[in-house]
């Protein structure tokens, strides 16, 4: 039931939630894509993303606590100052929807 | 300026190794293989034949006369290290000799750890290691047991 939570959320958020796949430009293909309820395309993109949760589980093992601290410290909190600073200039910019 | 393309060079790398381990296991999730490797255990009970050095348990080997080959040295009770064997010998007449023969072997399976030196030891090859692995009991005093099989002595070939 965890991972359904989490998948949730991160489709939510990150994924468009219950909002169907839309393409610039294509109308018919956008068109087809609306005749499937929103219900559907929330479950389908939660059940896409435990797939993926689960396929991490099958590869990788894990990580002893001195490898997950290097690759919190040195790459993914770097990777994420980064990433607000390019936030900050697109939204200055006005580069956004 | 080097340092930083290096680190963007390793990060892209390791994603990459990261996606190479997904496609070997999700290739394994769409495909089946002629060769499966996990067998089904309880239901493949009857064919189930371990490999040769295999380690089951400590087992004393007997022929079909009913033999074994322990001369009850304790040589096997000085090397096992947690003291998971005990040897306990008797004194028998033979041809009016007094000899030190085996009496009991016991053998604690409940403490063995597997490390096979009492085998590797034994001067007479007498232990060697089964093929039976099934050992769960609901009574502990199941598991000490005594290796030498009642009614057998020890055998009468030479043996070096």
């Amino acid at each position: 039931m965890n991972m359904f939570i989490v998948a949730s959320i991160a489709v939510t958020v990150f994924l468009g939630g219950w909002m169907p796949l839309h393409f610039w430009g294509f109308d018919a293909f956008n068109h087809v894509m609306d005749f499937i309820p929103p219900v559907i395309w929330y479950l389908g993109k939660t059940a896409f993303i435990i797939f993926i949760m689960m396929w991490f589980k099958w590869t990788f093992p894990r990580l002893r606590i001195d490898q997950l601290l290097t690759l919190e410290w040195k790459y993914l909190l770097p990777i994420n100052l980064v990433n607000t600073v390019i936030i900050a200039f697109l939204t200055m910019m006005k580069w956004h929807f | 300026m080097k340092g930083i393309i290096k680190y963007i060079k390793e990060i892209i790398l390791g994603v990459i190794t990261l996606i190479k381990g997904m496609a070997v296991t999700g290739r394994y999730f769409f495909t089946s293989y002629k060769t499966i490797v996990t067998q089904k255990y309880p239901e493949n009970r009857k064919e189930l034949v371990m490999f040769d050095r295999f380690k089951g348990e400590v087992i004393m080997t007997h022929n079909e006369k009913n033999e074994h080959n322990c001369t009850g040295c304790g040589i096997c009770e000085m090397n096992c290290p947690n003291g998971s064997i005990e040897i306990i010998t008797k004194t028998e007449e033979v041809d009016g000799k007094k000899k030190k023969v085996i009496d009991k072997h016991i053998y604690h399976l409940s403490m063995c750890t597997f490390c096979a030196l009492c085998v590797k030891t034994c001067p007479s090859i007498a232990l060697a290691f089964g093929q039976n692995f099934e050992h769960a009991v609901y009574d502990r005093k199941q598991l000490t047991k005594v290796l030498n099989q009642p009614g057998s002595v020890l055998t009468k070939e030479i043996k070096e």
